[in-house]
């Protein structure tokens, strides 16, 4: 029975078959081969019947065998030799549809003198025929007719009189016909895929293709949206207009707050105030004017209460705005003529003003020759007499960031654990800090306007100085943007929820 | 003088705020002027109060310390470098001659000491400064069971939001807790659960102590303006413009 063979895969499909049974590969195009099974005349017996045919034209033109052969014994050599590629096989059967016409004269033919018209090709030649067992069948010599001559005898020139030509003389019994086939079953493997040289471009190319995604010729593709802007000026406006109103307007002027303040403020203050007189305090300044607008509000309660306790402060910085921030917040601490304390000058007051460079590295400093590393600070003025000059009393931090609190606590104060330490910080290194407090390595914590606020009310309670004021117009004024941005968020989450329901 | 930098002030103060409406050419100068500002008092200031105090002048005066000598051919070596990679920058591309390798492999040794030294402190200070003592610390107060039960029940609770954190950090709950049973299974989503939300209070709190110091900042710079205008007499002629307007 005729099959088709997927040209794909190579397995064997019925004839009148659209798509092959295994891969579904299109076969309306394929013509119809024959199966392995079949008696399909080999590419050996159609040149051996059109060369017998010329030379003793049948008076009927010859049948195809009409019963099915038998299939063929299992041959090793034909499993090895087996077309890799089962398209090839049948490429290769096809050949011989396609076979060029036959020569006029077989161009093997080894000296056929006598032609004689055979009956039937098959009988003399066995081996022709599609079901022919090599093994089982009687050697080829027994074909020849007993009277003719032995044919390796005979020569390959001579041939039995009366017996048909014979294509190939002298080799009989020497060579096993070969039942070449297709071989097409149906555990046929897949074709390895075709080995592609490609050069770099032509690979690098390749590779683009493949990683890009498929981009339909007829469709444009559809442009993402934007997506939405984080500048959103009326946020920014709003906030502003809370925290300027207050500010501008001179709206209210509230009384203390009643609230506690947070833990820290009070211990921070109990430290300060309980210096002696004369006493060396290290300040460790660590902002500059650009945070300067949240920091000289806590700084200057600190310099004020220090002040007051007539101590000496000895500061170094790791910034270089550092310096000149210390000596323009102690020139206005000393300055304020509501204070009670008589004015003392700056010199007196800021003994030292360093700027260290060298990040938090510089900090080590502190450590060379442990006790002259720190009294180096205490660059006693002339009118203290040397034996003034002793180790600080106390070391004050002033940090817009968590880090420098950290360092400190991480270099030096291993080295002076004695040594109370108090920490003047913004309110955003307030959580980092925090656990610090909680572990007694800091005296004291006091962090933003509401501490600078506690601080100042716990230093001068119900005063009406410029400072004080200040401080209570910064908090009206912080409640008002606090409340905006909350109203914004509130507005936000608000929009966020209704889109999301409407989406679903 | 002084109220030429009133004045001054006053107006790069107005001219960097322009940027809440728009990137102009104002804002740009006034940021221009700020950095550079700033870059140029560091650099007098590292001149002045280090470089020529403290090495310069005693390697000039004679008699100084061999480190002396060491330390300043460290830094002259680690500013050649840095000049030479920035005209690198700025140059056409060339391929590096052997001079230059040297020079770029001699400005790395200062290079290296400098980040191995800032490494080690702080690497070395962490332990001893932050990670013993707070953990000998949490370890000391801990959960305290003869403490009120308000105490032992914020112990308990800062136990399972501390490690709840951690487990939402750590656990992919689709690939950890693929192949456990049933009931482990639902603890440990529980766990994350409280783990996620105690993540989300604390980012809520930073949030809302960093947005009190920025407000503080922006009340600050108002406050200035205020000063500012008063000082420059500028808010009085608002006022009496004002009053002559509305009568």
């Amino acid at each position: 029975m005729p099959i088709i063979l997927c040209p794909h895969c190579g397995t064997a499909n019925r004839v009148g078959s659209n798509f092959c049974n295994r891969c579904g590969a299109d076969l309306r195009d394929e013509e119809p081969r024959y199966a392995p099974d079949e008696a399909r005349p080999t590419r050996l017996e159609q040149a051996a019947r059109r060369a017998a045919e010329r030379l003793n034209p049948p008076a009927e033109p010859p049948a195809q065998p009409s019963e099915p052969p038998e299939p063929p014994a299992p041959q090793p050599d034909t499993a090895a030799d087996a077309p890799a590629h089962p398209a090839d096989a049948p490429a290769h059967i096809s050949e011989g549809d396609d076979a060029p016409s036959p020569p006029t004269v077989p161009f093997f033919d080894l000296g056929l003198t006598s032609p004689t018209p055979a009956a039937d090709p098959a009988a003399s030649q066995p081996w022709l025929r599609p079901a022919w067992d090599a093994e089982s069948a009687e050697p080829a010599e027994a074909a020849v007719p007993p009277a003719a001559p032995d044919a390796e005898e005979a020569g390959p020139t001579s041939s039995p009189p009366g017996a048909p030509a014979r294509l190939v003389t002298a080799i009989q019994g020497l060579l096993t016909p070969l039942n070449i086939s297709a071989g097409a079953t149906e555990r046929t493997q897949p074709p390895p895929p075709p080995r592609l040289e490609l050069n770099a471009d032509q690979a690098r190319s390749l590779r683009r293709q493949l990683a890009d995604e498929p981009v339909l010729a007829a469709r444009p593709l559809p442009v993402p949206p934007p997506p939405p802007s984080l500048r959103i000026p009326w946020i920014f406006w709003l906030i502003g207009l809370a925290a300027a109103l207050p500010v501008f307007l001179f709206v209210g002027s509230p009384p203390p707050s009643t609230a506690p303040p947070l833990p820290g403020v009070q211990s921070a203050y109990a430290a300060v105030q309980a210096l002696p007189p004369n006493a060396l305090v290290v300040a460790y300044w660590a902002y500059d004017p650009a945070t300067a607008g949240e920091m000289d509000l806590l700084a200057l309660p600190a310099l004020r209460h220090l002040a007051g306790q007539r101590a000496r402060l000895a500061a170094v910085s790791l910034l270089p705005g550092g310096p000149a921030t210390a000596r323009r917040l102690a020139a206005r601490a000393l300055r304020s003529p509501n204070e009670l304390q008589a004015a003392q000058p700056v010199a007196t007051f800021l003994v030292q003003n360093d700027f260290w460079p060298g990040s938090a590295a510089a900090l080590s400093l502190l450590r060379q020759a442990a006790a002259g590393g720190m009294a180096s600070l205490a660059a006693a003025p002339p009118a203290v007499s040397p034996a003034s000059q002793r180790s600080p009393d106390m070391a004050l931090i002033f940090a817009s960031g968590a880090e420098d609190v950290q360092h400190w606590l991480e270099v030096v104060q291993p080295l002076y654990p004695t040594l109370p330490v108090v920490a003047f910080t913004s309110a955003a290194a307030d959580p980092v800090v925090r656990p610090y407090l909680q572990s007694k390595q800091l005296a004291g914590l006091v962090t933003g306007y509401d501490g600078a606020a506690a601080y100042e009310e716990m230093r001068s309670p119900g005063a009406t100085t410029e400072a004080t004021l200040t401080l209570r117009r910064h908090t009206v004024a912080q409640g008002w943007s606090q409340v905006a941005l909350l109203l914004i968020l509130a507005a936000g989450s608000l929009a966020g929820l209704l889109t999301r329901g409407a989406q679903r | 003088m002084a109220e030429l930098g009133l004045w001054v002030g006053l107006l790069l103060s107005l001219a960097l705020f322009s940027a809440l409406v728009g990137d102009n050419a104002l804002a740009r100068l006034a940021q221009h002027l700020l950095v550079g500002a700033a870059v140029g008092y560091g650099a007098l200031l590292a001149w002045q109060h280090v470089l020529r105090p403290r090495l310069l002048s005693p390697l000039l005066a004679g008699g100084a310390p061999a480190e002396r000598w060491i330390v300043a051919a460290l830094c002259i070596l680690l500013f050649a470098g840095g000049l030479e990679r920035i005209a690198a920058h700025f140059a056409a591309p060339a391929p590096v001659g052997a001079a230059r390798h040297a020079l770029r492999f001699l400005a790395a040794i200062p290079a290296a000491l400098l980040l191995g030294l800032s490494v080690a402190v702080a690497l070395f200070g962490v332990l001893q400064g932050s990670l013993i003592p707070q953990a000998f610390d949490t370890v000391r107060r801990g959960l305290d069971f003869g403490a009120p039960p308000a105490g032992f029940a914020a112990g308990a609770l800062a136990l399972l939001l501390t490690t709840g954190a951690l487990l939402a950090l750590r656990v992919d709950p689709d690939r950890d807790l693929a192949g456990q049973p049933a009931p482990v299974q639902r603890l440990m989503l529980a766990w994350l659960w409280v783990g996620r939300r105690g993540l989300w209070f604390a980012a809520g709190v930073l949030f809302a102590r960093l947005a009190a110091a920025r407000f503080s900042l922006l009340i600050s710079r108002m406050d200035y303006f205020l000063a500012e205008l008063n000082r420059t007499g500028l808010w009085q002629w608002a006022e009496r413009l004002w009053r002559q307007v509305g009568g």
